[in-house]
């Protein structure tokens, strides 16, 4: 790379999603009241803002009134206040309602999509001189010599062919050097994983824990249509051994948001998410809502789990992380947007402050203390033993969590750890396989009908940007010991095993193509040995208000 | 030497079909919302033509030149982010909609006010409507010479040589300069923008005509009278039979009768 391929600025923010809009806007707002310049510069993978971004998403406004308390005046996009909350139980047939957690009151916060949310932001920042770069993926860690300070990003080549070498439209990467790089990539990000890797982040916390949330946009006629109703569930399709349950919010303009959230440490490999969340919607209680219905989104993003206990090291040298790559979301909220929120906005104030102290330490430490005591982190303390308590199976997962929250409120003197959710996988001897029920086309879908309406594009001639470290694994271990289960854990039908025809030899298919970078084969795979890497600048879902 | 490329903005058409939807009562498409609209992809490839011919005579200034609503400073910004130097966009059609001769006449006029130039490009159509008579239309008014459907597009001493693209082959043409060409999707794949052009383009000189400066005067030629989505139906019947050759008889009298054959 010649020395023109270099840019610099003060900080580079890696994902314009709520954490990393948020820390931009925060700096440009204390550079302004401070007279000072600071340039930021944001790249995000996504071909406009909000694009990639999948959420369900009732938000608390609390982070966002602090960082713009005249969000109304300046027509932020939160436009249903959430009204009446419903917890349901689903069995086949029935439903039964339940108290609704106080967690999950949602008195005072909104129904939006997260995809306007951000466009907002973004225009937000721009007003205030933040440069953000949409459909520039950043894909390269740059480190110093010593490999242990981090210098900046580049972002991807374009035009590197199926086979590695150059196409006629090949144009490098460039790289962005900054003082200091806010990794805010959302869950599971390939660069942060790299981080975790190089610099033991992760050496004094438990392992991070997932789930996988697949989402729906709905355009509905239907009487039971009631602005600001916010649904959840828990039961039925799902059996009591496997964490999850599905929301449905009514936004406005006829719109339901509708989707399922599965805990990424199920143990059986035959349990396909999307399945579950086709079958989940043909609940009598709830296909009546879709009946003349016309479905028009559909999306999955992987999301923490992991809380407090999960929490790595946040800050380094040349970088800090911020939102749900940190791991902020709280589980029992079902919320990580205000979170997330305030994580950029701590990171930018302790990251001004340090510039403005010209502190020399290229390791901003006051951001870690910072959170340590806002209100994120009284939020994810008392909330810890919540979701981990769910392995004891829904039930007992229910008892305890009524216990700890009503009586113990979340004060408890232990803490429960996390495991990886990789290892939790079962061998396919110990299930049978799972008989899902065929789409019906109307409030019922297969994977490819729903793929096509995210909009995912990657152009074809490029290198596959889900790599195999060990190519014979696939077979070896994934078919042999548990039956493929990336065919069914992947949203998207990436994943196909295929059969030589002469042979019946098999072979794994990856259709990158379809990718809609959710990041749970990254996650899931029993052997880790699927890295999910940012493709060629462009590729990746088109989201319509998700 | 001067390139200006015209260029339309669109609704995208790498999304899901199922997304795309016409609002009758206004006889236009509804935006589908949250989802940006982007530059037709023929005009893309004029634009990539046009840089082609910059990177031999560096010299060239290319300029990129849009009729539309405010949004279309988006697709003037992907145009400077790939290469280009200037751009104007002409705020308008007046009425929400033009046709071929509203379009082709305000986009003469703006260029008119842009002269000289020496080369015209625009993409073979625009993909949304797919009509393709803008270009011609504008070389027209212009009184300029007009080749279509080029694959490829070179520039030496005064003149435009074109590769054309025809049914059965193709045909070289020479023409002087000024002249305009339409590109045609053989020209290959535009290239995409790059970082570094892209922080330049906020940078890079965006002018903003409200049309009525342009052209008072231009009035529709045409009236749209229903814009719709066709409805598709599929009928799926088994031809019975006892053997081959009866199967093959009823299939044939089906068809026949369906005037299918």
């Amino acid at each position: 790379m010649s020395d023109s391929d270099i840019m610099e600025f003060d900080v580079v923010i890696v994902g314009a999603g709520p954490a990393g809009l948020a820390a931009a806007i925060r700096i440009k707002q204390l550079a302004q009241s401070t007279s000072t310049e600071v340039s930021v510069c944001v790249l995000e993978k996504g071909t406009a803002v909000g694009a990639h971004i999948l959420s369900g998403a009732v938000i608390d406004p609390r982070a966002l009134s602090e960082l713009i308390p005249d969000w109304k005046e300046r027509g932020a996009p939160l436009n249903t206040i959430a009204a009446e909350d419903k917890f349901v139980f689903l069995t086949e047939k029935s439903s039964y309602r339940l108290p609704t957690p106080p967690q999950m009151n949602n008195h005072g916060n909104y129904i939006v999509s997260v995809g306007a949310l951000c466009r907002w932001l973004g225009e937000q920042a721009e007003a205030l001189g933040v440069e953000i770069y949409p459909g520039f993926p950043a894909a390269r860690l740059l480190w110093d010599q010593s490999g242990s300070e981090i210098l900046g990003v580049a972002t991807g080549d374009a035009g590197i062919g199926r086979d590695g070498s150059k196409t006629d439209n090949y144009q490098p990467g460039m790289e962005i050097r900054a003082r200091q790089t806010i990794f805010a990539e959302g869950c599971r990000g390939s660069l942060t994983k790299k981080l975790f890797e190089q610099l033991s982040l992760r050496a004094n916390c438990d392992p991070q824990t997932y789930g996988i949330g697949i989402k729906e946009l709905w355009e509905v006629d239907s009487p039971l249509f009631q602005p600001g109703t916010v649904m959840h569930t828990i039961g039925w399709p799902l059996d009591s051994g496997t964490y999850g349950g599905s929301f449905l919010y009514h936004l406005d303009q006829n719109k339901i948001a509708v989707g399922f959230v599965i805990g990424l440490d199920y143990s059986n490999p035959y349990l396909s998410p999307f399945d579950e969340f086709q079958r989940f919607k043909s609940h009598p209680k709830i296909r009546p809502m879709f009946q003349g219905g016309r479905r028009i989104g559909y999306g999955a993003r992987a999301l923490s789990e992991g809380g407090y206990q999960s929490i790595p090291q946040l800050a380094f040298a040349g970088g800090v992380l911020v939102g749900d790559c940190a791991g902020l979301l709280n589980v029992p909220k079902i919320k990580g947007t205000h979170t997330a929120m305030k994580s950029g906005m701590l990171a930018a104030e302790a990251i001004v402050d340090h510039f403005s102290k010209n502190n020399s330490d290229r390791t901003v430490s006051d951001y870690p203390k910072r959170l340590a005591s806002s209100w994120v982190w009284d939020e994810l303390y008392l909330a810890r033993n919540i979701r981990p308590s769910f392995r004891a199976g829904l039930f007992g997962g229910l008892m305890y969590s009524a216990v700890d929250t009503y009586v113990l409120r979340g004060r408890a003197p232990w803490t429960f750890h996390n495991h990886a959710d990789h290892l939790q996988l079962d061998r396919r001897e110990k299930h049978t396989p799972i008989s899902y029920p065929k789409p019906d086309g109307e409030i019922t879908f297969d994977k490819m009908s729903s793929v096509a309406l995210s909009n995912t594009n990657h152009e074809r001639n490029q290198p596959v940007h889900l790599k195999l470290r060990d190519p014979a694994i696939a077979i070896d271990v994934n078919l042999q010991n548990y039956d493929a289960p990336e065919q069914r854990y992947c949203p998207a039908g990436v994943y196909e095993i295929v059969r030589n025809s002469s042979t019946g030899e098999p072979t794994l298919l990856i259709n990158a193509e379809n990718c809609v970078h959710c990041k749970t084969c990254d996650i899931k795979d029993p052997t880790q040995n699927i890295d999910w890497a940012v493709p060629e600048p462009g590729g990746g879902p088109i989201y319509p208000d998700m | 030497m001067k390139i200006l490329v015209c260029v339309k903005q669109i609704q995208d058409p790498e999304i899901a079909p199922g997304l795309f939807k016409v609002d009758e009562a206004s006889n236009s498409v509804v935006a589908v919302p949250g989802i940006a609209q982007v530059i037709s992809p023929y005009d893309e490839q004029a634009i990539e033509a046009a840089l082609r011919i910059k990177e031999k005579t560096p010299e060239a200034k290319v300029v990129v030149i849009t009729l539309g609503a405010a949004s279309a400073r988006d697709v003037l910004k992907h145009g400077l982010s790939m290469g280009a130097d200037e751009a104007v966009l002409v705020e308008g059609p007046k009425n929400g909609s033009a046709d071929g001769f509203v379009t082709a006449s305000v986009l003469s006029e703006a260029i008119k006010k842009l002269a000289p130039f020496d080369l015209i490009l625009t993409g073979r159509q625009s993909a949304d409507l797919d009509a393709g008579v803008v270009a011609c239309g504008l070389a027209e008014l212009l009184g300029i010479p007009s080749v279509n459907f080029a694959k490829s597009v070179d520039v030496s001493d005064g003149n435009v040589v074109v590769d054309r693209v025809l049914d059965n082959g193709f045909e070289k043409i020479q023409v002087q300069l000024p002249a305009l060409v339409t590109v045609s999707n053989e020209m290959g794949p535009a290239r995409k923008p790059n970082l570094r052009e892209t922080m330049k383009a906020s940078r890079k000189p965006m002018q903003s005509w409200p049309q009525n400066d342009v052209n008072k005067d231009a009035g529709a030629s045409q009236e749209l009278i229903r814009l719709y989505v066709p409805i598709k139906e599929k009928h799926c019947e088994i031809i019975g039979g006892t053997s081959a050759g009866e199967t093959a008889q009823m299939l044939v009298r089906k068809l026949r009768d369906g005037r299918l054959i």
